[in-house]
């Protein structure tokens, strides 16, 4: 796991993005036990209570799983799930923008595919 | 449960006001972060909550009570800081007995693993400490002594970049083990800025930020385009500071923005606590408090 | 509450330093001469009850008494480090010094009657036994009275030590330094001009000052002076200094350094 902190976004949010990307590369399997909120707190010098804050986030979307005693497990199906939901802001987020840039240089539809193409072929 | 509060705080050094009308509200289990520039009074603030010195009008209370004079609430704060108020002729393992003793406990296991992973030789004497090592055996004490308010006066002066790592590792170990309030003034904002959840800033003498880290941030906006639409677009918005690459103009918005219509030409996103700083204290060159008169 | 674990905390380390002091003035007076003699070859010239005579012996105590009494600054810095209030540190102190002076008293005291008496035949080993004992004629209350009377010396001498050292360091350094040599330099002008006064002027002679010391000295024009002046004196000058002390103590604050 490798955190990257940025100061545009609240520190909870990228914590629990962070959580997901992991699980989505599979860096985090389901059924393994991540971190805890006091391993990542220490690690990348967060208030625990942001981590926590983060990690709620996940957990509510049904993602890890605390055990008792035992601390937070992958749920099954998390991978999927998380990879369906990129898959649905893949538009908003990319394709929007790709096109936009497209449109500022002057790039024809028919140029963009191709290029798409070719990023295809590389 | 226990709320610390510094209610109406003043202190003048012959002419000059070092705190004016100071009135905070520390409560439990939070870490503070205090921060302002050197002289703005953060150590005068700290030694007067401790009851080292004396205020010129106001009180501090913890749970309603007067700490001054009063050793079961002073009892429940340490304050580390760079003065020394150990003899240099003291072993360091008889400091921590007669600390043990007047505080009436210490975490021993926890203060054996920090001496350990410090790599501190505590059968030296105090005075024979290099200033990395002093502050280290001052950040020990501090949290191995059973209080309810650490407060450090720049706990890492002095450590090198390995033990501010390992430092910041064991605050929040110890935080978490044992959740009690730390106030921690540092000029080295980056450092703490993720670990603290509320932000102080004083700024010659007085209180010019005090609010949870989360909310600062979420009023923090940088506005980034063509000079003319940035303008345009933070008219009468708090705009504290400003940056000019050519002909792009980013402005520094401090509050909340209204309903405005964003321009496509122009970029928004949030800045950090070090910038905020800087602006709010008026360090920065080509920013001003007054911009928008 | 915590006056307990401070008083122990201040009784340990005066202790040890009483201790101290008095192994290094041991060494002084009585192992370095003997090592002189030796060295020098007149080992036959070495007594040890004739250095056991010096008034050092019961002298050192009242010094270490009024010095330590000066000193409370290092003490204040680390007590109000461990959250320990300025009137618990006065009266954690009041009651060690209370201890010390107990101890010390009794030591002069046993040391003059069992040392000092039997190896010199000295009568006179102290203030009170060169001037007001023979005043009580029972020896058992004339003891008491010694004991009474020497204890109060160094309660006044302590407590005076303790405002002029709890007075000072209200001050910065070079404040405490201008304090140090001006008031010597006062005293004498004044002492000079009073006594110039006294010599020169027929009108001002000041014998009301005199009649007052005389009645605080219990003077009499013959045989022991009365001790009991002196002893109700201590006891007041005791309690103003007490006061003072007390006071000067609640305005301990931690210098700029």
């Amino acid at each position: 796991m490798k955190f990257e902190f940025n100061s545009s976004e609240p520190i909870y949010r990228q914590v629990a993005e962070q959580i997901e990307d992991a699980i989505a590369s599979g860096g985090f399997a389901e059924g393994d036990q991540i971190p805890s909120t006091t391993e990542i707190s220490k690690e990348f010098h967060i208030n625990p209570a942001t981590v926590l804050k983060g990690m709620n986030i996940v957990v509510s979307k049904n993602l890890i799983e605390k055990r008792r005693g035992l601390g937070m497990f992958v749920q099954a199906g998390a991978q999927k799930r998380i990879l369906a939901e990129k898959r649905d802001t893949f538009f908003d987020e990319f394709v929007e923008n790709l096109v936009r840039e497209a449109q500022n240089l002057d790039i024809s539809e028919d140029e963009l595919l191709t290029l798409v193409k070719r990023g295809y072929q590389q | 449960m226990s709320v610390l509060e510094v209610n109406h705080i003043s202190k003048s050094f012959g002419s000059k006001h070092v705190l004016s009308d100071i009135n905070l509200t520390f409560e439990d289990n939070k870490i503070y972060g205090l921060l302002g520039r050197n002289g703005a009074g953060k150590s005068t603030l700290l030694s007067i909550m401790t009851n080292r010195n004396f205020a010129d009008n106001g009180e501090v209370k913890i749970d309603s009570e007067d700490v001054s004079d009063n050793d079961s609430k002073l009892g429940l704060m340490y304050l580390m800081s760079e003065v020394n108020l150990y003899a240099d002729g003291w072993k360091l393992t008889q400091i921590m007995k007669d600390s043990e003793s007047l505080y009436g406990g210490f975490d021993h296991q926890l203060a054996d693993h920090l001496i350990q992973e410090f790599g501190l030789d505590v059968n030296q004497k105090f005075g024979k400490l290099s200033t990395g090592y002093n502050s280290i055996f001052k950040l020990i004490l501090a949290l191995c002594l059973p209080v309810r308010f650490v407060l450090l006066d720049e706990p890492v002066l002095g450590l090198d970049a390995n033990h501010r790592e390992l430092f910041y590792s064991e605050l929040i170990q110890s935080y978490s083990d044992n959740p009690r309030t730390f106030i921690i003034s540092t000029h080295l904002i980056e450092e703490v800025a993720n670990i603290i959840s509320d932000v102080i800033v004083l700024d010659q003498g007085r209180v010019i930020l005090n609010q949870p880290v989360e909310d600062v941030l979420a009023k923090t906006h940088s506005v980034v385009g063509p000079q003319k639409d940035v303008e345009q677009y933070t008219k009468g918005l708090n705009v504290i500071g400003h940056d000019m690459m050519g002909t792009i103009r980013a402005n520094y918005v401090y509050g909340d923005l209204d309903d405005r219509i964003l321009p496509d030409t122009v970029q928004l996103s949030n800045f950090d606590l070090q910038k905020l700083f800087i602006f709010l204290t008026n360090q920065y060159e080509g920013s001003g408090k007054n911009e928008n008169k | 509450m915590k006056t307990n674990k401070v008083t122990k905390f201040l009784f340990r380390r005066q202790v040890i330093g009483l201790a101290e002091m008095y192994l290094f003035l041991f060494a002084a007076f009585l192992i370095l001469p003997f090592l002189f003699s030796a060295i020098s070859g007149s080992l036959d010239d070495y007594s040890l009850s004739q250095q056991m005579q010096g008034s050092w012996v019961t002298a050192a105590f009242g010094v270490y008494m009024f010095a330590i009494s000066t000193l409370s600054y290092e003490n204040f810095k680390f007590l109000i480090q461990n959250g320990i209030s300025r009137p618990t540190f006065f009266n954690a102190q009041i009651v060690v010094n209370g201890l010390l002076i107990l101890i010390g008293n009794t030591f002069n005291l046993v040391y003059q009657y069992l040392v000092l008496m039997p190896l010199v035949h000295a009568r006179n080993t102290n203030i009170f036994m060169s001037s007001y004992s023979g005043y009580i004629h029972n020896s058992i209350l004339d003891f008491i009275a010694n004991f009474i009377f020497s204890g109060l010396l160094l309660v006044v001498g302590a407590l005076f030590g303790m405002v002029i050292g709890n007075f000072l360091t209200l001050f910065s350094k070079f404040v405490q330094r201008i304090i140090l040599i001006a008031t010597p330099v006062i005293g004498y002008i004044t002492l000079m001009y009073t006594a110039s006064r006294v010599i020169l002027d027929r009108n001002f002679q000041m014998t009301w000052v005199a009649n007052f010391a005389k009645f605080i000295l219990g003077y009499r024009a013959t045989g022991s002076y009365d001790p009991f002046p002196m002893i109700v004196a201590m006891v007041v000058i005791a309690v103003v200094m007490l006061l003072i002390t007390r006071y000067l103590f609640s305005k301990k604050q931690l210098k700029r350094e």
